[in-house]
């Protein structure tokens, strides 16, 4: 709090514009470096993570002990490969496919409350602009699969748009619920609401369904049908390689972080804690999230494309519209 | 389920391929009734029947044979030909299911422009049997509807098989880019004039035949053009660059969005000449060989080679070997089974369980490896028995590791097979109807899963098996998930038969008499057939008296079971053809040889 604070009037006292241009320029640095920190761990974790459940180590070797460094030579070899674009390619799609997916990857965090004050800007809309920016991936996926000229990522593209409604509208209805008992759809005022009792308890219905579009949204086993490997090759990536294919990769982690820090947020109390509120219970929350959705990935086989369509349809939809409808009549009664 | 066979012991003895158990009862009759009724000869040869089949009379007496109640001939094994000094000699095995019955069909033809009516009417498993046939030995089937070659590309020159084969190329040209075949999409070889793609068969001995025209009726709607004219139709090449085609295989399938309207599955891509190579080889050095076609079934290979030439040549094997035979084909029938249940959950998108099966696996390679010293291809079989003992306490490291691995089977119901998303990607998915499966040819486990009883370790019996007690594992839908329990029962039946043969060896050689020069009678033959990983293994021996068979022809498995995939994929999804792919359990080694 006291670095907050005082790192606020410092900014304050800056003269005339300079004020939220500086602040706005600290928070995005702040950002980014929570994001990608993060990130080189996750990428790290994943991998241990899968090596436990798989009878490996994972990594050892880089950064002793437990390999913790090994995210570092492999971007420093992905970096150094070579840059291809398929002659067959859409030149302009394929190569800012990778940028535009970084895009809503990172600007996610800009709502995400991390502590009390932490909030690198707290919108009276977060939940909306959440859910309108969670959708924008899509665009840089049919970018990525169309442009690159292969039959087998368009396949790819055209999985990914079709997963898009099948997730993305029970996704958003799953949310209402938490905005209806909040009365706000801003983050912080999210988790003010949930000094008493977490959502999790007022909302079991809201958060299966988002438990489950989420891991869509994440395009992780189960739901990895855009990329499908056995299936679709890569999906959308096939045509990617080195560090264009490395932003995928990093959008992929950056969604992972934002998926389990809303579902931190929304429904586990983010930073509050039954004890010492604070950042460090947001966190420990994220990383519970991030291991579930790991966990669930080295486990599950894929599901169907038309599974996964009646899946979200047929049950998710259902089950989030009578959420929003429980939630009415609880309110009513005893809101 | 299989008898008791203490009774059996003496009769087991015999060990000759089809001898083995005593020509069963009624063959001769069997044999002079259908010489009567058909008008041609009929052969009794080991417990097996030889039909002559004057040429012109070869579809006619095929569809008899067929529909004739007693005989019933409606599993069709292979059909090869053999090229004699004067004349050709078409074979095809059949086999009766439920009479317990094989057949071979044989007919002469000329060796010049050789030219016989197609099977296919009769039998639909005969289409790459006789594909193939062409492609080696340059025979035409009339009314074949798809004749084109199957294992070497369009414009080979001449069939190498034949006896007269001379490869065209100088020596220095042998190896180098300007050989480089040249691949066609299955669409563009038809009629793709005016493609880009270099002119496919201009000059090719089928297309001057004119028999490269036409397409199975029901693949009509897929000629060349149509992509044109219905845009929604995405053609795509399944590898043979793909990560699920689990070798080098590429299948050309033709989407409507996500779901499949046709397979045509393109092969011949690990084509190595194993036939040919044989007929440069003794008897002795082909059998290591032998495990290179399927090489996750290697002493299954080995064994159906060995049946064969120790028919052959009548080398008797000491009991002991037998046993030592069964024991690690039994093995081996696990870590294959293992290796494809691996393999199918990655398919399914699922990779830990695939680390799962590699764990006992890797238990498994290491028996072999101090059984035999090697791990994948073991070359553990001789004529006339085994290479060596076990090492001292190896029958107790084996049933270790038994104790683990039923342990672990369980494991694998609950990571994978009871898993809701397994159930709902595996059932009802991929089904063969019993009599397609079994007009292709389609052995196995894919055979058993559609519900046919059939295993040629109980209904053939060879070796020691009538000794043991097992039970073969049934289908009924013959679905992938089917496909899949059968497998894992099968793990399970081969503990019991291992452990029944660990309880019950007995001392003694592990090789038996083997004279110092193999030179079989000339003109004899014989079809060595042992119950593979994958299905009917078979090795089919011509001898010319010489130290070098005349002819072998390789009946591997995955070539029949793989064949109907058109049909087992056709309007499902394409994440169904991939596991559907899968659960074949392909080896490309042994499809192309």
């Amino acid at each position: 709090m006291s670095i907050v604070s005082s790192l606020n009037a410092l900014v304050g006292s800056l003269p005339g514009f300079w004020s939220p241009l500086v602040s706005a320029l600290i928070k995005v640095v702040l950002v980014l470096a929570f994001v990608f920190g993060n990130e080189i761990m996750l990428i790290w974790l994943e991998r241990k993570v899968c090596g436990r459940f798989q009878r490996r180590k994972g990594p050892m070797y880089v950064g002793r002990p437990e390999g913790w460094l090994q995210s570092i030579p492999d971007v420093v070899k992905l970096l150094a490969k070579e840059d291809i674009i398929p002659a067959r390619a859409d030149r302009w799609l394929f190569v800012l496919a990778p940028m535009v997916i970084m895009v809503p990857a990172v600007a996610l965090f800009v709502v995400i409350p991390f502590g009390q004050g932490w909030v690198p800007r707290d919108l009276n809309i977060g939940l909306l602009y959440l859910v309108a920016l969670g959708s924008f991936t899509i665009l840089s996926l049919f970018m990525a699969g169309w442009g690159s000229g292969n039959k087998w990522s368009t396949l790819g593209a055209m999985r990914a748009v079709a997963m898009l409604l099948g997730y993305e509208v029970p996704l958003a209805l799953s949310l209402v619920g938490v905005a209806m008992v909040a009365g706000s759809l801003s983050l912080v005022d999210i988790v003010h609401a949930q000094e008493r009792v977490w959502f999790v308890a007022l909302q079991p219905l809201g958060f299966l369904v988002f438990l489950v579009a989420a891991a869509a949204e994440l395009n992780r086993t189960p739901f990895d049908l855009a990329e499908a490997e056995q299936e679709l090759v890569a999906g959308y990536q096939v045509e990617y390689s080195g560090m264009r294919w490395a932003m995928f990769f990093v959008a992929e982690y950056a969604s992972l972080i934002a998926i389990s820090a809303i579902a931190a947020t929304c429904f586990f109390g983010g930073w509050l804690g039954p004890f010492a509120s604070g950042p460090w219970w947001f966190l420990a929350k994220l990383y519970f999230f991030i291991f579930f959705f790991m966990w669930v990935r080295w486990t599950f086989p894929r599901i169907r494309i038309d599974h996964m369509m009646e899946l979200g349809w047929k049950f998710l939809l259902p089950v989030a519209l009578l959420n929003i409808v429980l939630t009415g009549i609880g309110l009513a009664l005893w809101g | 389920m299989s008898e008791q066979g203490g009774a059996n012991a003496e009769l087991v003895r015999g060990s000759g391929v089809n001898q083995g158990h005593g020509v069963p009862a009624g063959r001769e009759e069997l044999a002079d009734r259908l010489a009567a009724r058909l008008g041609v000869e009929v052969k009794v040869s080991g417990s097996d029947l030889v039909v002559e089949v004057p040429r012109e009379r070869w579809v006619e007496v095929a569809r008899a044979l067929r529909d004739d109640p007693a005989v019933d001939a409606r599993f069709f094994s292979f059909l090869t030909a053999v090229d004699g000094k004067e004349s050709m000699t078409l074979v095809a095995y059949l086999r009766s299911l439920s009479g317990k019955l094989s057949l071979a069909m044989r007919t002469s033809l000329p060796r010049e422009a050789p030219e016989v009516a197609s099977l296919c009417g009769v039998w639909p498993g005969a289409n790459w049997h006789e594909r193939e046939t062409w492609d080696m030995f340059g025979i035409r089937f009339q009314g074949h509807p798809d004749h084109r070659r199957i294992l070497l590309w369009e414009g080979y020159p001449g069939h190498p098989l034949r006896k007269d084969f001379v490869d065209p190329r100088p020596e220095r040209e042998r190896v180098g880019p300007g050989d480089r075949p040249v691949l066609l999409a299955p669409w563009s070889s038809t009629a793709a004039a005016g493609g880009p793609a270099p002119s496919p068969s201009s000059g090719a001995p089928c297309e001057a035949a004119g028999g490269n025209g036409s397409r199975p009726a029901s693949q009509e709607e897929a000629v060349p053009g149509a992509g044109e004219e219905e845009p929604e139709i995405l053609e795509v090449n399944m590898g043979p660059q793909h990560p699920s085609t689990h070798g080098v295989l590429r299948v050309a399938v033709r989407f409507d969005g996500e779901v499949v309207r046709s397979v045509d599955p393109v092969i011949g891509y690990l084509h190595r000449c194993f036939e040919k190579i044989c007929e440069g080889w003794n008897y002795a050095q082909i059998v290591p060989f032998c495990d290179r076609n399927d090489y996750l079934g290697a002493i299954t290979n080995e064994w159906a080679y060995c049946r064969a030439a120790e028919a052959l040549l009548g080398i008797e094997v000491p009991e002991r070997a037998e046993y030592l035979r069964v024991i690690t084909a039994e093995l081996q029938r696990i870590c294959s089974h293992l290796l494809w249940f691996g393999t199918f959950s990655l398919d399914l998108g699922a990779t830990t369980p695939f680390i799962y099966a590699f764990r006992e696996r890797e238990m498994l390679y290491d028996l072999f490896e101090s059984l035999c010293g090697a791990r994948l291809l073991y070359g553990y079989l001789r004529l006339g028995g085994v290479r060596n003992d076990v090492p001292p306490g190896w029958f107790e490291e084996v049933e270790r590791y038994l104790r683990v691995q039923e342990e672990k089977l369980k494991e694998y119901y609950d990571l994978l097979i009871g898993n809701a998303i397994f159930l709902s990607r595996t059932r009802g998915i991929g089904a063969i109807p019993a009599e397609d499966a079994v007009a292709y040819g389609v052995s196995g486990p894919m055979l058993r899963a559609c519900g046919v009883n059939w295993d040629l370790r109980r209904d053939e019996p060879y070796s020691v098996y009538p000794r043991f007690d097992f039970e073969v594992p049934l289908g009924e839908a013959g679905d992938l998930y089917d496909r899949c329990i059968v497998r894992m029962r099968e793990i399970e039946e081969s503990i019991r038969i291992v452990r029944q043969a660990i309880a019950s060896i007995p001392e003694g050689d592990v090789v038996g008499k083997v004279p110092r020069a193999l030179r079989p009678p000339a003109g004899a033959e014989a079809y060595g057939r042992v119950e593979g990983p994958r299905g009917e293994v078979g090795c089919y021996l011509v001898s010319d008296g010489s130290p070098k068979p005349w002819r072998l022809k390789w009946r591997a498995p995955c070539f029949s079971n793989l064949q109907p995939l058109d049909l087992m994929a056709r309007g499902y999804k394409v994440a169904d053809l991939v596991a559907i792919v899968g659960s074949t359990d392909i080896v490309l080694g042994e499809v192309d040889r």
